[in-house]
């Protein structure tokens, strides 16, 4: 077996056998990236000389056997999250040069473990995407079909996992951003429960939503990555104290829901049978399997899109070709805000500007900013009564599987609705995993498993005994 | 302007807009905008539909406060040296008046 395709647990057991160094196996992964970059464009930045240092470093800690899982494992960080030293882009021309001046909570949690950070990975700009068509260093290509998107906007952190360019990687969830690009690329990915994972060091895109999570392999190691990133954080007061209690699971005892509304037009139908695969999977181990009604999802995308375009254009104001970056000279103050902004900005990134500024402006903040937040309550109260029934959701996490790169560009809409099964559990601030469970054409497609508040726990324990039923 | 869902929006009102957000458009980037923010718009007038919520469901929002204790920012000398224009401890704008 290629030390490119083992899971953390595995190193780890191959470390503490000495059957490799920490420097043997950090090469044989920047092999892996180069090989595969020709063709990927997963990373945005290789630190390779950064990566070897602290392969050294971690080596003397493994000598005095104080290692623990993290301990060696070489890994990739998305590009929208700050790693001292290392550029960070969050895929925008507007810091095209920006140098990370600290670690995100986050990474000072990983590097407390020994991590190795190979590099920064591929993203839609400031995440806002579904195909990171939208990056300013070009799109991230599928590593089952070149010719197709990995999602995004975490795409390049998915496509570096499946290709075996690094262990596992971070991403970052706002509406989909870790789901959808794990569920098109056929890894595992976790959105935690809002408050559980500090973003301090994560460049904001949409703060009521934004959270930091792992992609992985397997589920077992994305609880591994999650364990040592949770918890609070006095940096990020929205962060709360929390510890992830392990769970044991009897399929016997577990009452399995699946909304109705998600079952419908849209939904291609071989991805449709591949769910419901899983599902009589899971009632044939025992679970009782029930329809469940979330009667406000068809109003999840426009809610969605108003909060998040808002709270986008307030977060975005400080790119002012002042403070950061690129800067656009000017004659006065004013010309150097709209030149910087209007050159350095991509297309959809001045899109959800301008439509968050709209939503937010006098005249008609109530019909759609105020509407939405009141929506955002409706879709809340769906998912709390939904978890009164049933202990786990089952649902796809995309409507179909990768689609075409240029398929969707031209038409921001049809973009937005990639995320129509993703959004939901953000606008409630709900924990949930995409699971690779199929493939239709050789193209991966996730199970979304959505759990109540906190519940990773339930959810890990679920998605093992699913990842295991269906080898 | 009144509280209504919008259903278009004209040239003058994109252009307003982008003023607004401190962003220079080109007229290809506004002919592109009026259209897309126009069929957005459309989709999201959804929205109107939509019930008011019970009041019990209103979010609870748990402030969180950190103590209130002194300590060094070590990082302003890094952050200022990230602006495009600076000299010495400060960051250099264009005159204001």
């Amino acid at each position: 077996m290629e030390v490119t395709s083992l899971t953390i647990s595995q190193i780890h057991k191959k470390l503490k056998e000495k059957e490799f160094s920490v420097t043997e196996l950090t090469k044989a992964y920047l092999e892996q990236i180069k090989k595969k970059e020709k063709i990927l464009n997963a990373f945005i930045s290789v630190d390779e000389e950064g990566a070897l240092l602290q392969a050294k470093a971690v080596e003397k800690r493994i000598a005095a056997g104080n290692f623990s899982q993290l301990t060696g494992v070489p890994c990739a960080v998305k590009d929208s999250i700050l790693v001292k030293g290392l550029r960070c882009t969050a895929g925008s021309r507007i810091l095209e040069n920006y140098i990370g001046v600290y670690d995100a909570t986050v990474i000072e949690r990983l590097k407390k473990e020994g991590c190795v950070i190979l590099g920064k990975t591929n993203t839609d700009e400031f995440t806002m995407g579904a195909s990171t068509e939208n990056s300013a260093f070009g799109v991230v290509r599928n590593p089952f079909d070149s010719e197709r998107v990995a999602g995004g906007s975490s795409g390049g952190s998915a496509a570096a996992v499946a290709s075996g360019e690094v262990c596992y990687a971070l991403g970052s969830d706002t509406g989909g951003s870790i789901r959808l690009p794990a569920s098109f690329c056929g890894i595992v990915g976790l959105n935690p429960t809002y408050g559980s994972v500090s973003r301090y060091g994560l460049i904001a895109h949409a703060s009521s939503l934004d959270q930091i999570g792992p992609m992985t392999k397997n589920v077992e190691d994305a609880e591994i990555v999650f364990k040592a990133i949770c918890g609070k954080d006095p940096k990020d007061s929205t962060s709360f104290d929390y510890i992830l209690k392990e769970e044991k699971i009897n399929f016997k005892e577990l009452r399995i829901g699946y909304p109705k509304e998600f079952f419908s037009e849209g939904l291609d139908r071989e991805v449709e049978k591949i769910i419901r695969r899983s599902l009589k999977k899971a009632e044939e181990e025992g679970a009782a399997v029930e329809e469940i009604s979330l009667p406000n999802f068809h109003y999840a995308i426009p809610c969605y899109y108003i909060i998040v375009s808002s709270e986008a254009s307030a977060n975005l104001a400080r790119y002012d070709g002042i403070k950061y970056g690129f800067s656009e000279k000017g004659g006065d103050l004013m010309e150097v805000y709209l030149k910087s902004r209007g050159r350095g900005f991509g297309l959809e990134t001045k899109r959800r500007i301008m439509l968050g500024t709209f939503s937010l402006s006098a005249g008609y903040y109530e019909a759609y900013y105020k509407k939405a937040q009141e929506v955002r309550q409706l879709i809340r109260q769906d998912f709390i009564k939904a978890f009164q029934r049933v202990d786990i959701i089952f649902s796809p996490v995309a409507p179909f599987p990768a689609f075409k790169i240029g398929e969707k560009i031209d038409d921001p809409l049809s973009m937005y609705l990639v995320d129509i099964y993703t959004v939901g559990v953000k606008l409630a601030g709900l924990p949930a995993l995409s699971l690779p469970v199929g493939k239709i054409n050789n193209l991966p497609i996730g199970l979304q498993i959505i759990g109540d508040y906190c519940k990773e726990g339930k959810i890990f324990a679920i998605a093992k005994q699913m990842e295991n039923m269906l080898k | 302007m009144n509280s209504q869902f919008k259903k278009t929006f004209t040239k003058e009102e994109v252009i307003y807009i982008a003023k607004l957000a401190r962003l220079d458009l080109t007229s290809g980037e506004i002919e592109r905008m009026q259209k897309d923010l126009s069929k957005i718009l459309e989709y999201f007038n959804l929205l109107k539909d939509a019930s008011k919520p019970g009041e019990k469901f209103l979010n609870k929002m748990i402030l969180s406060f950190r103590e209130d204790k002194e300590s060094p920012s070590l990082l302003s000398e890094e952050i200022i040296k990230s602006a495009p224009l600076c000299e010495n401890s400060y960051i250099k704008v264009k005159s204001i008046l």
